[in-house]
């Protein structure tokens, strides 16, 4: 049984006023399996974050269902974590008051709470700032904080939503292999959207590639498969050669999304 | 500190303009009149009476119009239905001068204290409950989405997230309120009271007393200044999470 099933799934967002309906995603079908890490790659507006807030369940489906152990999803819930692009931190609380927040959530019991806490912190290298408020991190640490404050209360999927899109350069090549060590030492399903080719293709071990709007499903590409067990280095000949392949497939799609920009869409 | 420097400027102008006679002390009291009020009001204790009675009547409608309007703020803006029943009674009753209100009032609840104290209550009310709606309509929607999806109840989504991220803007309104709370007090006192620094300034006026009314004013004035002061100082702690620098003004 797949860990997720997308059946049929369209997405219509209705138009304000004078504006048309917006046809976001159109049958859309998808099957997430356990334990896989997968990227959703495609060009800007195919609708990849929109299909992930229905899988979270911020979203309904105008049609179509989003099945998780083959069960409807209805509402967002704390089986399915998320981590956002702009962190959603809090900035109210500390760095260890937002950790805790999912486990206070869960009515977990204050001592079992620390414990989590201090793993986190210790794990994703957050340990002199325990104390600190959210404005004194950097984006690096806030992101790191914001993973800690999903993996704390132990969801059973990840779903994030380009979530080092907001980093400089450095900062996200450094997090990339933080995120991949994360998820084979804890074995997660990661549902991942990205822009970027390059990181689809490093941690994932299936690459979902979407067309432009209206968002379908234009590839499936097993990275597990490809790779077999040599290193997904990106210097590695293979990577080069897929992230080309992977272009050339995503390249016209791209052009359609600018252009559908272009014309004031 | 020279912010305080433009209050001594405008002492010495008093100064001048009342020792040097341009304007007679009827119209203008010198500041030796208003001083020797203050000092005899002080030392036979009339004045403190004057200032509890007004206190008590705006710090008290002042917290009510909190823990009524904070509430009723925040659930207009999270539940559609009141939102649609309650805004467009809200946009158009906020124009009328409260003030006006008073004779129903007193009508409705007597020449005590009652009467009163839901005036101030409604004078205050409106600024609370109009920029806490702003506030809770402004929270950033990922925040909401994030507390939900680690299955936070509406209970703790309202109060560990949404609460706390409109306080910068209740803030606002609370600050409005409490200079509403001590400038309504002269329409408050007009009618029905014997004690406080607003019926002493309408009392003064029919009696020709100018140096009451200043003396009364600088009471209000200094009240509503250092309760100022005292609500910043709460609220620097209150949102020492935010990064901004608080400039008091």
């Amino acid at each position: 049984m797949p860990k997720i099933e997308i059946q049929n799934l369209s997405k219509i967002f209705k138009g304000r006023r004078n504006q048309e309906n917006i046809l976001a995603l159109h049958a859309v079908n998808l099957r997430i399996e356990e334990g896989e890490f997968v990227s959703l790659l495609g060009p800007s507006g195919c609708g990849k974050s929109t299909l992930l807030y229905i899988i979270a369940g911020f979203i309904a489906p105008s049609e179509g269902q989003v099945l998780k152990d083959n069960k409807p999803i209805t509402a967002p819930g704390p089986d399915r974590g998320v981590v956002f692009q702009e962190f959603a931190l809090f900035p109210w609380m500390t760095v260890s008051e937002n950790i805790k927040f999912g486990l206070k959530a869960q009515n977990v019991p204050t001592e079992k709470q620390e414990t989590i806490v201090d793993k986190y912190i210790e794990m994703m290298h957050l340990t002199h700032f325990r104390k600190a408020y959210i404005y004194e991190l950097s984006g690096g640490m806030k992101q790191r904080v914001a993973i800690a404050r999903t993996l704390a209360y132990e969801p059973d999927i990840i779903l994030m939503d380009e979530p080092l899109g907001a980093l400089d350069a450095q900062t996200r090549e450094l997090l990339q292999e933080e995120i991949l060590q994360i998820w084979e030492r804890t074995q997660k399903t990661i549902l991942f959207v990205t822009h970027s080719i390059d990181e689809s293709i490093f941690l994932s071990t299936k690459i979902i590639i979407m067309s432009a709007r209206p968002g379908t499903i234009k590839e499936v590409m097993n990275i597990r498969e490809l790779f077999d067990r040599e290193k997904k280095t990106k210097s590695n000949p293979k990577f080069i050669q897929f992230r080309d392949h992977i272009w050339n497939i995503i390249k016209d799609e791209v052009i359609k999304a600018q252009m559908g920009e272009f014309q004031g869409e | 500190m020279e912010r305080y420097g433009s209050i001594f400027l405008f002492l010495l102008l008093w100064v001048v303009v009342s020792y040097a006679g341009i304007v007679s002390d009827d119209i203008i009291p010198s500041i030796s009149q208003v001083g020797s009020y203050l000092y005899r009001g002080a030392v036979s204790g009339i004045i403190f009476s004057h200032i509890i009675a007004s206190l008590g009547r705006s710090l008290s409608g002042f917290l009510a119009s909190l823990l009524l309007g904070i509430p009723l703020g925040i659930l207009m803006a999270r539940v559609q239905f009141l939102d649609r029943l309650t805004s467009p009674l809200m946009a158009t009753t906020y124009p009328i001068p409260k003030v006006a209100l008073l004779p129903l009032f007193i009508l409705w609840l007597g020449i005590g204290f009652k009467s009163k104290f839901c005036l101030v209550i409604i004078g205050c009310i409106y600024p609370i409950i109009m920029n806490t709606y702003q506030g809770v309509k402004m929270v950033d929607k990922f925040w909401i989405w994030s507390a939900q999806s680690m299955g936070a109840t509406k209970w703790r989504l309202i109060t560990r997230v949404v609460f706390p991220a409109t306080l910068p803007y209740i803030f606002v309104g609370v600050r409005i309120s409490l200079a509403i709370s001590f400038l309504i007090l002269f329409g408050v006192e007009m009618i029905g009271t014997r004690h406080g620094l607003g019926f002493l300034i309408i009392n003064a006026m029919e009696e020709h007393r100018p140096d009451i009314i200043f003396a009364a004013a600088f009471c209000i004035a200094s009240l509503g200044f250092s309760f100022d002061r005292l609500l910043l100082f709460v609220r620097m702690k209150l949102l020492l999470w935010r990064k901004e620098e608080f400039t008091t003004t």
